[in-house]
């Protein structure tokens, strides 16, 4: 079997606009879902009762965190998970998905990585 | 000497130049920063640079004293009559420049030598057309996503032993993405400055300067590492490490 190369042919060029049009909604559709994005990070700020909200997260991490290694040492008791209302959780998974949606995306508009050329 | 044998020898030594420019002007910046933050306090910034100066220590902190022997910081400390902004401090400057700006470039080129190809496919695809945009893009939407998992997960006892693991993934990713940018910078550097060919990690070496001078700018310095940092763990995210083949569900069809 030959290759195309050697057959004197060049393979035909795709339609440009076939190409183009998933691109361009692509490109919109990486735009359009800041919005969301936006709206549930701003909403679980709220939620939280802004950064210093967020903060008190992140030290009871390192707290909850150092009362599981205590408890795994047998030094302590194990530490409690602290309530959380559905609706937050829902929300952070709502953002969670569609970030991890969005960045598909944005992967997808990333050009790809060309052969490696190596000098002589 | 004629005027075409001077421009060669200026660039033959147009790196040294670019980087000892780099380095003069990241140490007088960081001297606008810590003088600035003398006035108006900014934890962000005195995390790069260090504390103001005159800042007595604790009566707990006397052991620090241990690694500075000298003390010449203190007795290198001048007013700055012009705008009522707070002492400037050459030395504490330069202690910044050679701690935070040496580390920085440390990381950075390590994480060259040690993922070359992996570094020169993120690169690539970086200088390609709209590839920083979507870099920062991604590195915006990453942040999103960490704060939204980690939050989500402080909510488990099962899984809390993870989120350390997601910071430090995170962690990584900007590192190696912040390597990238400097070696893109750096490439930048080259074509537009027109200077000779030299080593990769020269290069990289100015970028990674030029990130720190971004870094110590009095204020909006703190804002541009950030998006050094995002654009770093975009890239990294975006490239999948720099992986050649870059993101597939292929094997998973089988």
């Amino acid at each position: 079997m030959q290759a195309p190369a050697s057959s004197g042919r060049l393979s035909p060029i795709p339609p440009q606009s076939a190409h183009l049009a998933p691109s361009r909604t692509r490109d919109r559709r990486a735009w359009t879902l800041l919005a969301p994005e936006a709206i549930l990070a701003t909403f679980i700020l709220w939620y939280l009762s802004g950064l210093d909200g967020l903060g008190s997260i992140a030290s009871g991490i390192a707290g909850d965190l150092q009362g599981l290694a205590g408890w795994g040492s047998g030094s302590g008791p194990l530490p409690s998970v602290p309530p959380v209302d559905v609706l937050l959780l829902l929300a952070l998974i709502a953002l969670t998905a569609i970030a991890a949606y969005h960045l598909s995306i944005l992967i997808q508009l990333t050009p790809q990585a060309m052969p490696t050329r190596r000098r002589a | 000497m004629s005027d075409s044998t001077r421009t060669r020898s200026l660039r033959r030594y147009g790196w040294a130049i670019l980087i000892g420019v780099l380095a003069v002007v990241g140490i007088l910046l960081a001297v606008a920063d810590i003088s600035a933050g003398n006035r108006w306090p900014n934890p962000m910034s005195q995390a790069l640079v260090g504390p103001a100066t005159g800042a007595t220590p604790a009566p707990n902190q006397t052991q620090a004293f241990r690694f500075d022997r000298s003390r010449v910081g203190d007795r290198l400390i001048f007013d700055f009559p012009v705008g009522g902004l707070g002492p400037l401090s050459p030395y504490q400057a330069l202690r910044a420049f050679l701690t935070n700006g040496a580390g920085l470039v440390l990381l950075a080129l390590a994480a060259l030598v040690i993922f070359p190809s992996r570094a020169r496919n993120a690169v690539e695809r970086l200088e390609a057309r709209r590839g920083a945009e979507i870099a920062l893009g991604a590195g915006i939407v990453m942040v999103l996503l960490t704060l939204a998992a980690v939050t989500l997960l402080r909510f488990t006892l099962l899984f809390l032993a993870v989120v350390p693991l997601v910071l430090l993934v995170a962690l990584v990713a900007g590192l190696f993405g912040v390597a990238c940018i400097s070696l893109a910078i750096g490439r930048l550097l080259h074509h537009r400055l027109r200077l000779p060919n030299v080593h990769p990690l020269i290069a990289a070496l100015a970028g990674a300067l030029v990130v720190f001078d971004l870094a110590v700018i009095p204020y909006a310095g703190v804002f541009a590492l950030a998006a050094v940092a995002m654009a770093g763990i975009g890239l990294a995210v975006v490239t999948r490490f720099g992986s050649a083949s870059g993101w597939s569900f292929v094997d998973l069809d089988f």
